[in-house]
């Protein structure tokens, strides 16, 4: 009938506007030879890995393209998603640890576990975080970093303040600063996530010693809750005490990263609870020398003493089993973890490497921190050490710092740390 | 072939695409909402069970919701009410003849063909606390003491997300009051000159009973698009600080969503739909009434 | 349901009695002009300072830019608009953003308009179920979550024709409403004498139909084309892809968690805009007529 020929003329015309855009996209893909995606952390600065992509390209022919995306708890859930529908990217970055197995589901990612090339070359240490019942599915990449206290050495030199021995001295230190005119302890409140540093970094030095191994088991297993631990409780008190007692910069609430970065260069803030990233930063603004001679650094005092500090592992890469190019995927990974290619990415990003036999400098307050380690005075981030997660952390904590209710922070961050557990599927919850 | 059985027979298939376009991609998903919002469906399970109203439950016990409803129904009153105000004021005053008044219609109305996202970045700008446009403006006027950190203030944060969506729809809403003006007719107010009634009095019984139609259509609009504003949130506040600008789709994006919680995030999505039904279902009655005709 | 077109053409011989005054307080009718002309330009001033702020600070690098001042500076280069420019990203993001529009305007009206013709010609029990469902559209919010798994199930999630089809659907119910309206004023004669002369239903909608509905098709081409650019919502919950994301969405990744550069984001955000400007600016009435029209029918 004719008017079935109608119909199908108008159905084939939306059909062919929506094919030829189809077709067009599937022509990309059949060109040889292969590009790939590999999707990283919009903090990622892409120099090293452009550098990188650069000479692999110049070796195999294959092009890589880097897709940056907004960090944080948004970033594994944009992957997750990505992964729910079936879009893999042939590589991606991810924060470290054996709980991204779970998240992700090791049938969908490449088994690493008897790689006869990465292990090789990476650390002893690094390719023990990543096995978990002895498989590992993600590669080491990166640095070991740190949570804890920098300072600037000229500010404390200009108010005869030396390292703190232990909380109460540094937050003698702050009030002494403050008199002097300085600005005690810049939070970037504003930006929201450098807020969890200070109640991370105290978590080995506070928390750690009264839970024990079990205690870590039990939050992990849910039989211990986030916010029936009196210590963890302790130190948000704590910081929030920091608040009342005049001790952050004028107008915390609108307090940047940026303006942290820019004030503590400047050497107007005694101060800042970060983690090791803004070594490269402060390189960038203020030259290497200032970092290597100007920034002193320890891990956040105990009531009766020097602190623990606070290991944040290098982050891992995977490889969806399902990408398109899994084998020239496996190739790249391969070819990253060679020296040339360390050499390239540890010059742009110094910092306690996970592999073997790397040309690196560490920066001077990085040193500090390897001597805590080899003292066996070091635990890695909890968030780290547990599987699910500290769901929207830092936007709690402004909370904490607008009305000063800790117990309601800790509340809501055990119902989302539950929920979490929950949705994740994680035994116990 | 009759001109009568002709006239019958306009084929279906015309209205095919549009219906199934519609059905697959509008009218489907929301039929679906209603059972997914009763599962406990996320990112990480591939098989999805029914949990009975678990998903309302949980969403009702979280302190976060209350408030985010309250900021909600503020935010939407209060936009609605001042680009009404507004936009009836320029609509009187450029129904005046001026001189420039269609080229003034066309700068007010400007805001509005503008992408919101970059409007929201622009005014993170202007309302920057040090050197954002308007707190330059307001020391410089000698004003400094009004000078705020209008987005990380959390008693006036929502406030100023608030102005940001005035300034960008007023324009619209001072098109069709216009509109509405143009369309009285100039015998009412000659009537009404006869009759010695003053200005004030000619507006209130005269012209604003006749604006009524672009009232309605004003304000309903306003109600149903602020109820759904997302956004212009995300980038001023991203519903902060702390939760004093959360809204219902950022915080169905901040904490259902980001934390692929897709059951839950649908069930916080037929709040929001149950809410707006609650105010459009006067505009489907109102517009309904004037489409007797078809 | 009269057009927009039609009332706006009513125009400005009414005012000759609203000019008098805006209250009617003829004797002090100078106070009253010195006032609104006071107002307007305060109020043009309000709406203007922003978009100068962010034009002229485009030009400036990182330091000069944070101030934002609105003056031009000694130093102001074009180097934050040559690096967008040489940003193959960048040029992507556009060329997506047009592929999306373009696609949307295309399918959205064509399919449009073969509805409303069988509506507004039908006018049975189907047709007027169809036009209530459309109607349910204009207030009812999108459920986007349940979109997403609709759209993993029909193969169309992250690609050009799912959000195009996403957007063909949001933008339905308007457009089917504009061109109802309008195709009432298409004489019902014409597809009586089409029809009595043999031609097909086909012919009748193509070459008969469609040709007077060009005016309406017009507003909604520009409506649709300035929803769909400026438009965040739907990208960034259906396409993840960056190869397939439109600019609109960049501007988002392009502030990143480390700060801002306004310089460059303010450089980034006038060249997205520009599209939109130019074609306000030459077809500025249209787009307030399009715009308006959907809401003030009747």
């Amino acid at each position: 009938m004719k008017k079935g020929n109608r119909l199908i003329v108008v159905l084939v015309i939306l059909l062919l506007i929506g094919s030829s855009l189809f077709a067009q996209g599937a022509a990309e893909q059949m060109k040889k030879p292969v590009n790939l995606v590999f999707v990283a952390r919009n903090t990622t600065k892409p120099a090293a890995y452009e550098e990188i992509f650069a000479a692999f390209k110049a070796k195999t022919g294959h092009t890589v393209e880097l897709q940056l995306l907004p960090s944080g708890e948004e970033y594994g859930v944009l992957m997750q998603t990505r992964f729910a529908t079936g879009d893999y990217p042939d590589l991606f970055e991810m924060d470290p640890g054996t709980k991204q197995y779970t998240k992700f589901n090791s049938a969908n990612l490449v088994d690493l576990t008897n790689d006869p090339v990465i292990w090789t070359r990476a650390q002893a240490s690094a390719k023990a975080f990543q096995t978990l019942e002895g498989k590992i599915f993600g590669m080491p990449w990166g640095s070991t970093g740190n949570f804890g206290v920098y300072y600037n050495k000229d500010v404390f030199k200009a108010i005869g303040a030396t390292e703190p021995k232990n909380y109460n001295d540094l937050v003698e230190i702050l009030k002494k600063a403050k008199a002097a005119g300085y600005i005690p302890v810049y939070d970037a409140v504003n930006t929201q996530w450098p807020l969890q540093v200070y109640s991370l970094a105290a978590w080995p030095t506070y928390v750690d010693p009264t839970i024990g191994v079990e205690g870590v088991a039990k939050l992990d297993s849910n039989q211990l809750r986030l916010n029936e631990i009196p210590a963890f409780r302790e130190v948000l008190v704590r910081q929030v005490a920091l608040r009342t007692m005049g001790l952050l910069q004028n107008n915390f609430m609108s307090g940047t990263y940026d303006e942290q970065l820019e004030l503590f260069g400047q050497g107007k803030v005694a101060v800042l609870f970060q983690l090791s990233g803004i070594l490269n930063s402060l390189r960038d603004k203020f030259g290497l020398d200032f970092v290597n001679s100007k920034i002193g650094w320890f891990p956040m005092p105990a009531a009766d003493g020097t602190g623990i500090a606070t290991l944040q592992p290098a982050s891992q890469i995977l490889i969806p089993s399902k990408g398109n190019n899994v084998a020239v995927a496996l190739e790249l990974a391969h070819f990253m973890t060679e020296k040339a290619n360390l050499d390239i990415w540890y010059k742009h990003n110094p910092g306690v490497p996970a592999y073997k036999d790397v040309t690196v400098s560490l920066y001077a307050p990085e040193l500090t921190v390897v001597e805590y380690n080899n003292q066996g005075k070091a635990l890695v981030n909890i968030q780290n050490r547990l599987q699910s997660s500290f769901a929207d952390y830092p936007k709690l904590l402004q909370q904490m710092y607008i009305d000063g209710d800790v117990d309601k922070v800790l509340n809501m961050l055990d119902e989302n740390y539950r929920r979490t557990g929950k949705a994740r599927v994680i035994p116990g919850f | 072939m009759t001109y009568q059985s002709s006239l019958k027979r306009y084929p279906t298939w015309f209205l095919l695409p549009a219906l199934l376009v519609f059905g697959a991609l509008f009218v489907f998903p929301t039929i679906l909402s209603f059972f997914f919002s009763f599962t406990d469906w996320n990112v990480n399970r591939s098989v999805v069970s029914f949990i009975g109203l678990e998903n309302f439950r949980e969403l009702f016990a979280d302190a976060k919701l209350r408030a985010t409803i309250s900021n909600t129904l503020v935010y939407s009153f209060s936009v609605t009410f001042l680009r009404n105000l507004m936009g009836l004021l320029l609509a009187l005053m450029l129904n005046l003849s001026l001189r420039g008044k269609n080229l003034l219609r066309t700068l007010f109305f400007l805001p509005y063909v503008i992408a919101p996202i970059v409007i929201g970045y622009l005014f993170k700008a202007v309302y920057q606390s040090q050197h954002g446009l308007l707190n330059t403006l307001l020391r410089s006027m000698g004003l400094a003491f009004l000078a705020k950190d209008w987005l990380n203030d959390p008693n006036i944060a929502l406030f100023s997300t608030i102005m940001v969506d005035v300034w960008r729809t007023t324009g619209f809403t001072m098109v069709i009051y216009l509109a509405g003006l143009q369309l009285i007719p100039k015998e009412l107010y000659e009537s009404a000159h006869i009759d010695g009634a003053n200005g004030l009095w000619r507006f209130f019984h005269v012209t604003f009973p006749l604006l009524a139609a672009s009232v309605t259509v004003n304000v309903v609009l306003s109600l149903i698009g602020t109820m759904k504003v997302f956004v212009m949130i995300m980038v001023l506040t991203n519903g902060g600080p702390g939760f004093a600008t959360e809204v219902l789709n950022t915080y169905i994006n901040n904490y259902a969503f980001a934390f692929g919680l897709y059951g839950y995030g649908t069930a916080a999505n037929m709040i929001l739909s149950v809410l707006i039904l609650i105010l459009g279902v006067p505009v489907l009655v109102f517009l309904r009434r004037r489409e007797v005709e078809l | 349901m009269k057009h927009i077109h039609n009332t706006s053409a009513v125009t400005m011989a009414d005012t000759r009695v609203l000019r008098k005054d805006l209250l009617g307080m003829r004797s002090s009718r100078l106070v009253t002009n010195a006032l609104v002309t006071a107002v307007l330009a305060l109020g043009l001033v309000m709406v203007l300072a922003p978009f100068l702020m962010m034009f002229l600070n485009s030009f400036k690098n990182t330091r000069e830019s944070a101030l934002f001042k609105l003056t031009w500076s000694a130093t102001a280069s074009l180097d934050n608009y040559k690096g967008i420019i040489s940003n193959k990203s960048f040029w992507r993001g556009m060329g997506n953003s047009l592929i999306i529009t373009l696609s949307t305007v295309l399918v959205t009206n064509t399919a449009a308009a073969m509805g409303a013709f069988f509506i507004q010609r039908m006018g049975n029990r189907l047709a007027k179920t169809a036009y209530f469902l459309f109607f349910t559209g204009l207030v009812v919010p999108i459920s986007i979550i349940p979109t997403i798994k609709v759209m993993q199930w029909l193969q169309l999630h992250n690609t050009y024709p799912g959000i195009v089809l996403f957007y063909t659907a949001t933008n339905m119910p308007f457009t089917i409403f504009l061109l109802t309206g309008f195709m009432k004023s298409v004489p019902r004669e014409l597809d009586e004498a089409a029809l009595i002369e043999g031609s097909s239903y086909f012919r009748l909608f193509t070459q008969i139909i469609v040709p007077l509905l060009i005016t309406p098709l017009i507003t909604s081409s520009i409506v649709i084309t300035t929803n769909v650019w400026n438009d965040f919502f739907a990208p960034f919950y259906l396409i993840s892809s960056t190869k397939r994301q439109p600019i609109v969405i960049s501007i988002h990744r392009f502030v990143s968690m480390y700060g801002t550069d306004w310089g460059v984001v303010f450089a980034f955000m006038v060249m997205v805009i520009t599209p939109v400007l130019l074609i306000y600016a030459f077809l500025q009435r249209y787009i307030i007529d399009g715009l308006t029209s959907g809401s003030l029918k009747g």
